[in-house]
């Protein structure tokens, strides 16, 4: 197998498949990327058993082939390669050798017989044209609203291996929309999208691995959504951006009932300019102690006061800012971190404020950019405060 | 006299088997034994099954086959543990100092306590007075300068009796001392010592601090410290608790893994009761199992955070037991302890949902 390839476009095709390359695999196989090259078309594949990602890219003076090529190191290589514009890549149907040949270097590893690889049945399942409309599994999201919801939720994912439902986001398919929605069970994030535009499943809700989300959050164009099943129960989740093809397992487990907990009847709605709030934190976390990260949060009809203050190391801070108050005075405690990462994963509304909504002190708080909002809801679960 | 400290150790008489004798008449005068009705070991034995060489920790059936006709009863823990907490009330009338070591067995310190107007042996009288007035229990005292030797003490005269060891009585006391009534030394220590020729304390001073250290290391020194009156531990409020646990075995052997999870969500509610009791939480968690063949097996996992309610531990629990494989072996015993522990009541406790 032979061919030549722009290095740009090289190296990108090669790093787009390099999220399902494991570092370290028990499988020595796996830390390879498969080629497959016919009529100046080279397809890429990587898999790590639970996302398998295959992208194409067009090369000229080629002879057709196959070979495994070591992840890594191949895109090491092109990563340092900085100058040169086009790159050769030959390959020994004999001995598996590959030669890297640039204007001012050569470069040799050794790869593997393609026969050697996994067989990937969700992969050859997926060959099922997905451009095809009329199917109803599939829809088109713009690239900003994928990142959006990747975004917002990526973030509150448990990292419990004990608790699997926790470490993906759930998507639940309405229709005409989807929530995201993910829990530590220390603070949840829901985000939602909407458009008439789609055609979605009405009732279906997968978890899909925080990896996955991963990589939705970089994605750089629309995004074609789909879904792969097996015996009628959908087992992989694919999606097409561009020219690259992600398949991923879903978590085939329960989500916990995450409606239940997210309060219906909070009666205190809190006004506060998210950049002086989130400042405020910043400088009254310093002074906090360093396991509970607890600072107190005390609300006023016209101002709230933030204060950390750390018995064992003597320090203390205290913050006054304003804010506009609706229902009872309160004084809750957070740990800094949720409160600033929820915060900072809310965009204001135009005028720059975001909306508290709480009941009690020991009760879940939540967070919006506006008052019912029904794009974003974060919710967070406070420190309980010794008096 | 001031200058040495007046402990009195409390030591409660086969208590958990006088409290059912207490609650239930037709067992007194009789030998019982709590726990161990169908299988397992006998919790406690009274006065009565002692006699037969009956002991608590011994197999059942070893228990039967030394008295033929001990009754078996089972435990009731909430009375042992009211009981017990009447006994240490009238114990806070004297003093704050007051080291509970176990239900039914704890240290005072009485140094403070009207010191020029009673005397440690009075107090002593009037709290087993009380304690037999108020509880209806009977409880022995041992009185002395150090806590080894009033718990040495009470022992002298148990069941129902006191003891007092006096600042200058004690060397003669402890050279007479065999060494197994040395709080700590168990059957293997009692036969290393024997075998190189220690029996009593005075051999314990023969052979010195140095050899004894040489021969028997830790434990070598920890005795002659004990012997010579060095080791002089203090009354501690409060004992620091390293972990705290409850565990059950059951009747039969249980194979079922669904039935081995309603049995640990039982003793985590058990648990999580103690845990808010007492506003204590723990990060490591550990499911002990023990098998039909008497074969122990523990699984721990240490979590990010805190954790004291029923479904942070039975989450936890239940990956414990699934991963990475269900026992393969009926189970005759399931235990859940939580260690690793915050004991610090005033500090803050991130909430969770409750999924």
């Amino acid at each position: 197998m032979n061919f030549t390839v722009n290095l740009n476009e090289f190296q990108e095709a090669v790093n787009k498949t390099l999220p399902a390359i494991p570092p370290k695999s028990t499988l020595p196989v796996l830390e390879h990327l498969k080629f497959e090259l016919n009529d100046n078309l080279l397809e890429i594949i990587s898999t790590d058993q639970e996302i398998t990602i295959k992208t194409q890219l067009n090369v000229e003076n080629s002879t057709p082939g196959k070979i495994l090529v070591p992840g890594r190191k191949l895109n090491d290589i092109l990563k340092a390669l900085g100058k040169t514009e086009k790159i050769t890549f030959n390959s020994n149907t004999e001995n598996f050798e590959i030669d890297l040949i640039t204007d001012f270097g050569a470069y040799k590893m050794k790869g593997l017989n393609n026969d050697e690889y996994i067989e990937l049945p969700e992969l050859f399942e997926s060959n099922v044209d997905i451009s095809d409309s009329s199917v109803v599994d599939n829809a088109l999201l713009p690239k900003d609203d994928v990142i959006r919801l990747a975004d917002k939720t990526a973030f509150a994912v448990s990292s419990d291996d004990f608790r699997p439902a926790m470490t993906g986001v759930l998507f639940q398919f309405r229709g005409q929309f989807i929530n995201a929605v993910s829990t530590d069970s220390y603070r949840l994030v829901k985000s939602t999208y909407n458009s008439e535009e789609i055609n979605l499943p009405n009732e279906l809700d997968i978890i899909i691995p925080s990896r996955t989300m991963d990589i939705l959050k970089k994605a750089d164009d629309e995004v074609h959504f789909s879904f792969i099943k097996n015996n009628d129960k959908v087992t992989h989740i694919k999606f097409k951006v561009g020219s690259t093809i992600y398949i991923s397992r879903i978590i085939d487990e329960k989500f916990p009932p995450y409606e239940s907990v997210i309060p219906q009847s909070n009666n205190i709605f809190l006004k506060v300019n998210k950049n002086q709030l989130q400042s405020a934190i910043k400088r009254v976390a310093i002074f906090a102690n360093d396991i509970t990260k607890q600072i107190r949060v005390k609300i006023e009809p016209t101002q709230m006061t933030l204060t950390a203050q750390d018995i064992d190391s003597g320090t203390k801070a205290d913050e006054k800012i304003s804010c506009s108050l609706e229902g009872e005075p309160v004084e809750i405690g957070f740990n800094y971190k949720f409160l600033d990462e929820a915060i900072s994963h809310i965009n204001t509304s135009s005028d720059g404020e975001i909306v508290f909504s709480l009941s009690e002190s020991n009760k879940p708080a939540l967070l919006m950019p506006e008052k019912d909002s029904k794009e974003l809801l974060m919710l967070i679960m406070p420190v309980r405060l010794n008096n | 006299m001031n200058k040495f400290r007046r402990i009195i150790h409390i030591d409660m008489d086969a208590f958990f088997a006088s409290v059912e004798q207490r609650d239930n008449p037709s067992l007194r005068g009789k030998p019982i034994a709590v726990g161990g009705m169908h299988r397992g070991v006998v919790a406690a034995a009274s006065y009565e099954a002692r006699k037969f060489g009956v002991r608590s920790a011994m197999p059942s059936h070893q228990a039967l086959k030394l008295c033929p006709h001990l009754i078996f009863v089972n435990g009731h823990y909430n009375a042992y543990k009211e009981a017990s907490n009447k006994v240490m009330k009238i114990l806070r009338q004297y003093t704050e100092l007051i080291e509970q070591v176990s239900i039914d067995e704890a240290y005072i310190d009485i140094t403070d306590y009207k010191p020029n107007e009673v005397t440690a042996k009075e107090v002593a009288i009037e709290i087993r007075r009380k304690i037999k007035n108020e509880v209806n229990l009977t409880a022995s005292a041992g009185i002395s300068f150090t806590k080894f030797l009033a718990k040495v003490a009470s022992d002298c005269n148990k069941p129902d009796g006191y003891y007092v060891i006096h600042p200058n009585k004690a060397e003669q006391f402890v050279r007479q001392l065999a060494v197994e009534k040395i709080p700590g030394v168990g059957n293997v220590n009692k036969k290393k010592l024997n075998k190189a020729g220690i029996y009593k304390g005075e051999d314990i001073l023969k052979k010195g601090k140095i050899n004894m250290a040489l021969e028997f290391g830790k434990t070598g020194v920890y005795l002659y410290n004990q012997v010579t009156f060095t080791h002089d531990s203090p009354v501690v409020p409060k004992r620091l608790r390293k972990s705290v646990g409850k565990e059950r075995t059951f009747n039969e052997n249980i194979e079922d893994h669904n039935e081995m999870l309603d049995k640990l969500h039982a003793i985590i509610e058990k648990l999580a009761e103690l845990l808010e009791k007492k506003n204590i939480a723990g990060k490591t968690i550990t499911l002990k199992i023990k098998y039909h063949n008497f074969v122990v097996n523990t699984r721990s996992k240490t979590l990010d955070d805190y954790i004291s309610t029923t479904p942070e531990m039975y989450n936890a629990i239940y990956e414990l037991l699934r991963m990475p494989n269900y026992p393969e072996e009926p189970v005759r015993l399931l235990g859940v302890q939580l260690s690793n522990l915050n004991i610090n009541k005033n500090e803050s406790r991130q909430l969770l949902l409750d999924f």
